[in-house]
Formats: structure tokens, sequence, C-alpha cells
């Protein structure tokens, strides 16, 4: 594992750490936890456009990564690792709240 | 594809690719297209189970009802295939739901086509739009 020393604007630190600390509690490694995830989403993000990637991820490790589920399940296989012990999350992220329909509004 | 009365619809297989299951066990379902829906599948529990979803690590959301009321999902990711094609999204189910419903997040992956003239609907994939499916 490298180590970085990089630096960052206050109010991005600030607000960094206020989300480690909603988002993980104070945990150790969690500040790392979050920028390696942010970093990962941003580089799939640069280097293939809007095209989803599909991630397994145990324990906070991603295991496995692909654009297509058929081929992320297939590289589960090959590692033995048992598709119940892991979570699939997308770099396209499940909105919190969602409209299971339209609702007429006054104007 | 067609309409079921004047309501879209198209026929889907969904699967579990990561334990190998597929809804329906043989030939394909009918779902609902509904562009008010913003998420990819919403499926009966019965059909949720049946992929073996429910053994897998869900996610949690809320959904709001065109009433105004908010119920509590659960869903995973999945493959649908659809014509000739295979599109991957979140798929969740709730209490009470009884059909296959394609949302929003399903339908930008088409062209969608609806004519009531001839009463026909088609889906053409984006990356694909020289095969009609």
């Amino acid at each position: 594992m490298g180590t970085l020393t990089i630096v960052l604007p206050d109010e991005l630190e600030e607000r960094l750490r206020r989300v480690v600390a909603e988002r993980y509690g104070g945990r150790r490694g969690a500040l790392s936890k979050l920028i390696e995830e942010a970093l990962r989403h941003y580089l799939d993000l640069l280097e293939h456009g809007s095209e989803q990637v599909f991630y397994a991820v145990r324990e906070g490790e991603v295991v496995a990564s692909s654009h297509s589920l058929d081929e992320l399940a297939a590289k589960l296989r090959e590692l033995g690792v048992d598709p119940r012990s892991i979570r699939i999350v997308s770099s396209r992220r499940v909105k919190p709240i969602a409209r299971m329909g339209l609702r007429g509004r006054r104007a | 594809m067609s309409l079921l009365g004047l309501t879209p619809v198209v026929w889907i297989r969904v699967r579990n690719p990561l334990l190998g299951r597929a809804y329906p066990g043989e030939g394909e379902a009918m779902a609902v297209i509904d562009t008010g829906y913003e998420g990819f599948l919403a499926l009966p529990r019965d059909a949720f189970e049946s992929l073996g979803l429910g053994e897998l690590r869900l996610e949690e959301r809320l959904l709001l009802l065109p009433g105004g009321r908010a119920v509590k999902a659960r869903g995973v990711y999945v493959s649908v295939d659809v014509g000739g094609a295979t599109v991957y999204g979140f798929a969740e189910t709730f209490e009470g739901l009884d059909e296959l419903i394609l949302g929003q997040e399903f339908l930008a992956n088409f062209k969608l086509v609806v004519d009531y003239c001839s009463a026909s609907v088609t889906l053409i994939p984006c990356k694909l739009r020289h095969h009609g499916l």
C-alpha cells in the first residue's frame, strides 16, 4: 500500500472529515477508505466515461469489478467467492428515494 | 412488445447472474412500461424470491407512490434480457406489488416508440440502433 501526502483546501478537508465521521464514525482507517472509494469512482468515470461499472465489495474491499454483471459473476466464481458474502454496488448509485409514479401538481 | 389495452408492455427475462437463476423459469414474463417510475425494475415478491435475490445483500430505499405514501423497497442488481439485448440495473420489490414494472432507468438504454395508431411498441437499444427489437 502506498502513502501519499496531499494538500486540500480547508473547506474541502472539513467537508471530507464530516462525511467520514457521518459514514464510518470514528473507525480506524475510515479516512483512507473513503478516499480510496472516491478515487476509484472518479478514475472509473475518467477512464470509462458514463459507462456503468459493477463492484463486488466484501468488508469494504473491492474483490472484483466489471461493466457486466455476467462477467462479474464469472470472476467471482473463478475467485471462489460466495455471492452471498459480497455486496454489489454500481458506479451509478441507487437514489435513496425514488418516485414510483408521477403526481400531478397544481401550478 | 405490444399494447395491453392502452398500456405498453414488453416481454422480458430477468436473470440473477450471481446465483445463475432466471425468472420466469422458461420463456419470458410480461412487464409494464411506466415512465413515471424512476427506477429500473420493480418486481413482485414471488419473482424476487424465485431469482434468489433475497439471499443476496440487499440495499433499501424509499419509493414514493403516486398518492404520496412512501414504501420501503429492497433490491439488488440484475440482468434483463429483452429481444436480443441485455441490460443491467437495480431490481427492487415491496409489499403489495403484483406486476413487473420497467421504469426510466431501464428505458434510458433504449429508443422507445409507442405507436397507438398501429398498436405497436418498439424498443431499440441505444448502442445498437440498427437492431430493432
